[in-house]
C-alpha cells in the first residue's frame, strides 16, 4: 500500500531524517504567515477590546494592517495550493509515502492513546505519523480551506454577491472569524503542547529545526516506522526489549 | 469694559443702584483719603524725609484716590437715563447710507436675562455721559461687530469655547457673515437660559438655508418644528454651538456614530418613539462599525472612512427608515450602497445585517452558523485539553519509570 519512504539514516549519529529541508522551510513559512495573520486579524475581530488600539498603533494604521492581513492571506492561500500540488506530485511520482493519510484504524489509535494516557494500556504503536499529527495536519488543511474561501469572499464582496445571495457575506464573516479562533486555539492547545510543552520534548521539539529524530525516540514514539526502516535491528531488539517494555506498562498489550 | 462697580451693581436693580451709587462712591473715596492720611501719619516722618520716593508714592496714592475715585464713579449712567431717550423712535444714519433704529422697547431689555442685572453701559462701554457723543459706524454689521466684544468680558468661558469653532475662524479671517453672539442669542431681548431658546433651527437658517430646508422635512425636523418635541435634535445637538467643528473635517466625521449614539442608544427615549436601541451596537459589530472603532484608535486620522450613520441615512434629510423616500428603505438601498461600492449588484444590500442581531427568522444562516461554532469550538478545545492533561501525566509517569529502570 505504501510506497517506500526515502531512507536517510545516519547510523553514526543515531538519527533518521524526518523532515527534508523543503518541508522544514514550508513549516517555517506557514508559521510566520500564521503569526502575521493572527496579529493583524485578532484586532479586527475584537475591535472594541482595550488592546486592539495598541496593535493598530504598533503596526501604524488600520489600512496598513488590513493590507498586511490580505497580502498574508494571499500568500497563505497560494502556499496552500503550492503545497497541495507538490505533495500530490511527490506521491504520484512515488517519492513520498501516504504516511499522513488518515485511516479508520486511526480512530482505534485515538482510543488506545487515551487508554495509554489514562494509564490503562500500552503506548499505541504509531507509524511514521501518529494520530495527533494526522489530526493536526488534516485540521490545518480543512481549516485553511475554510479560511481561504471565506477570506476571498470577504475581500471580493461585490464579485461574490454577483453570483451568490447577499447573506454569504455575513456568513463568510462569521465562519472566518470563528474558524480563526478555532485554529488559534488548536495551535496553542494542541500544537504548542505537542511540539513544546510535552515532557519528552520540552522546551522545544528540535526535529523541525534540523529535521532529524534520534533512533531512540523513533523507536519509542513511532515503533512501526522504526521496524520498517530497520527490520533486522527491530527483530533482534524485539527478542530482548519487547517484554521489558511490556513489563514497564501497567497492563500488557 | 465694565468696571468693578458694574460687577457689584449687576445684582442690584437699576433704580436702587442709581440711588446708592453716589452715596457708596462718597463713602468709598472718603474712606480711602482717611486711610491714606492715617498711613502717612503712622509711617515715621524720618522715613518719608529720607526717601523722596516714599513721599512721592504717598502723594501719588492720595492723588490717584482723590482724582481717580470720583472719575471712576462718576460714570454711573443709569438705565433710566438711557431709556429716557431710547424709548423714542430714534434713527441712526450709517455711513453706507442706511439707517438703524435706536429705539429700545423698555420691555425688551427689562424682561431679558440681563434686564435686572446689567447697566446699559456694561455693554455700551463707550457711553460715559448723558447726552453722549454721536457714534459713527460704517454699516449695520460694523455696529454689531463693535458691540460683540462686550459679551466676552463676562462670558469668557463661552468665548474661549467659541474661539475653537469654525465660526470664530471665519470671523477672525474677516468674514463678517459669521455669527456673533447676538446673532443667535439676540441683543437686547436675550431670554433667560437663552442658549437653548436662542438656538432654534430658524436662527441658523438665516445663513444655512439649504440644510435648514432639508432639516425641515426630515424626521428630526418635523418632530421639533411641527410637533415641538424637546428631545429631538436641533442644529446645535449635532453641531455644538460654540465649539462647532467643521463637519466636513475627519475629526467630526469619525465621531458621528458616537454623536448618534447619544440618543439612539438611550433605551427609554428610543422606546418612546418605538425605535430600536440596538442600532449602534449592531453597527459596531459589523464591518463598517468595527473599522470606525479601530480608525478612532490609530495615531493619525485616516484619509477616508468606511460608512458612518449619515452616509446611509442622510444628514439633514434623515427620514423614517420605512419612508418610501428613505435612502435605506429596501427599494433604495442598492443605490445607497453604490455611493461607496459602485459595482454593487441587487444582491449586495442583503450582505448588511440591517442593524438586526441574527435570529432564526432574520439571517438564519448566520444565526445557525454562529450556533454551530458556539458548540463546535468549545467542544473541540475541551476534548483537546482533556487529552493534553491525561497525556501530560502519562508522559511524566513513563519518564519516571524509565529513569528508575536505568538506575
Amino acid at each position: 500500500m505504501m510506497p517506500p519512504e526515502e531512507k536517510d539514516v545516519r547510523e553514526e549519529e543515531g538519527s533518521v531524517l524526518r523532515f527534508t529541508r523543503r518541508q522544514r522551510l514550508e513549516h517555517h513559512i506557514m508559521a510566520a504567515l500564521f503569526i502575521l495573520l493572527t496579529v493583524t486579524g485578532l484586532p479586527q475581530k475584537f475591535s472594541d477590546a482595550f488592546w486592539a488600539g495598541s496593535v493598530v498603533r504598533l503596526i501604524g494604521d488600520l489600512d496598513l494592517m488590513r493590507w498586511l492581513h490580505r497580502m498574508a492571506g494571499f500568500a497563505f492561500g497560494g502556499f496552500t495550493v503550492y503545497f497541495l500540488v507538490f505533495a500530490s506530485l511527490d506521491v504520484l511520482r512515488g517519492r513520498a509515502a501516504l504516511s499522513m493519510a488518515p485511516f479508520l484504524s486511526d480512530l482505534r489509535e485515538v482510543y488506545r492513546g487515551l487508554l495509554w494516557a489514562a494509564g490503562l494500556g500500552p503506548r499505541p504503536a504509531a507509524g511514521r505519523f501518529d494520530y495527533r499529527e494526522k489530526l493536526e495536519f488534516w485540521g490545518m488543511l480543512l481549516g485553511s480551506g475554510v479560511m481561504i474561501l471565506t477570506g476571498l469572499i470577504l475581500y471580493f464582496p461585490i464579485q461574490a454577491t454577483r453570483w451568490l445571495p447577499g447573506q454569504v457575506i455575513p456568513v463568510a464573516k462569521t465562519a472566518h472569524s470563528y474558524e480563526a479562533m478555532l485554529a488559534l486555539m488548536v495551535i496553542v492547545v494542541w500544537h504548542l503542547y505537542n511540539a513544546m510543552f510535552r515532557p519528552g520534548v520540552f522546551p522545544l521539539d528540535t526535529t523541525i529545526i534540523h529535521g532529524r529524530m534520534s533512533l531512540g525516540r523513533l523507536r519509542e514514539e513511532h515503533p512501526l516506522e522504526f521496524e520498517r526502516l530497520f527490520p533486522e535491528k527491530a527483530a533482534e531488539e524485539g527478542e530482548e526489549e519487547r517484554p521489558a517494555r511490556g513489563a514497564s506498562d501497567p497492563s500488557p498489550a | 469694559m465694565p468696571g468693578p462697580a458694574d460687577r457689584i451693581f449687576r445684582r442690584i436693580p437699576p433704580l436702587a443702584a442709581l440711588l446708592i451709587s453716589p452715596v457708596l462712591g462718597t463713602v468709598f473715596v472718603l474712606g480711602f483719603i482717611f486711610l491714606t492720611l492715617a498711613a502717612m501719619a503712622i509711617i515715621p516722618v524720618k522715613l518719608i524725609r529720607r526717601g523722596r520716593g516714599g513721599r512721592a508714592a504717598g502723594l501719588f496714592l492720595a492723588g490717584a484716590v482723590l482724582l481717580g475715585g470720583p472719575a471712576a464713579w462718576g460714570q454711573a449712567v443709569s438705565n433710566e437715563m438711557c431709556i429716557n431717550c431710547h424709548k423714542l423712535p430714534l434713527q441712526m444714519k450709517l455711513k453706507d447710507g442706511s439707517s438703524v433704529s435706536l429705539q429700545i422697547p423698555a420691555a425688551d431689555f427689562g424682561k431679558s436675562a440681563h434686564g435686572s442685572l446689567l447697566l446699559c453701559t456694561a455693554c455700551h462701554t463707550d457711553i460715559k455721559k448723558v447726552p453722549h457723543d454721536k457714534l459713527e459706524f460704517e454699516d449695520r454689521r460694523a455696529l454689531s461687530l463693535h458691540y460683540s466684544r462686550a459679551c466676552t468680558s463676562c462670558h469668557g468661558g463661552k468665548f474661549k469655547e467659541f474661539q475653537e469653532g469654525i465660526h470664530w475662524r471665519l470671523l477672525s479671517a474677516g468674514d463678517r457673515r459669521a455669527p456673533l453672539c447676538a446673532d443667535c442669542h439676540g441683543a437686547h431681548a436675550i431670554t433667560k437660559g437663552g442658549v437653548a431658546k436662542g438656538f432654534t433651527p430658524q436662527a441658523c437658517a438665516k445663513c444655512h438655508e439649504k440644510p435648514y430646508r432639508q432639516y425641515e422635512t426630515s424626521v428630526h425636523g418635523r418632530g421639533l418644528i411641527q410637533n415641538g418635541a424637546k428631545d429631538v435634535p436641533g442644529c446645535s445637538t449635532c453641531h455644538p454651538s460654540h465649539t462647532g467643528q467643521d463637519p466636513r473635517k475627519m475629526e467630526f466625521r469619525i465621531n458621528i456614530p458616537q454623536l448618534c449614539a447619544d440618543c439612539h442608544q438611550n433605551k427609554p427615549l428610543m422606546e418612546k418613539y418605538g425605535l430600536s436601541s440596538q442600532v449602534v451596537s449592531t453597527y459596531l459589530e459589523d464591518f463598517h462599525g468595527a473599522s470606525i472603532s479601530l480608525y478612532r484608535e490609530q495615531r493619525n486620522l485616516p484619509p477616508r472612512l468606511t460608512a458612518v450613520c449619515t452616509d446611509c441615512h442622510g444628514i439633514h434629510d434623515i427620514l423614517r427608515v420605512k419612508d418610501p423616500d428613505s435612502k435605506v428603505v429596501r427599494e433604495n438601498l442598492m443605490r445607497t450602497c453604490q455611493k461607496c461600492h459602485p459595482d454593487a449588484s441587487l444582491n449586495f444590500p442583503a450582505s448588511w445585517l440591517s442593524h438586526y442581531p441574527p435570529s432564526t427568522t432574520r439571517y438564519p444562516l448566520v444565526f445557525f452558523l454562529r450556533l454551530f461554532y458556539f458548540i463546535f469550538v468549545p467542544a473541540i478545545i475541551a476534548c483537546m485539553l482533556f487529552h493534553v492533561g491525561l497525556d501530560f501525566a502519562a508522559e511524566l509517569r513513563a519518564r519516571r519509570r524509565s529513569r528508575k529502570e536505568r538506575a
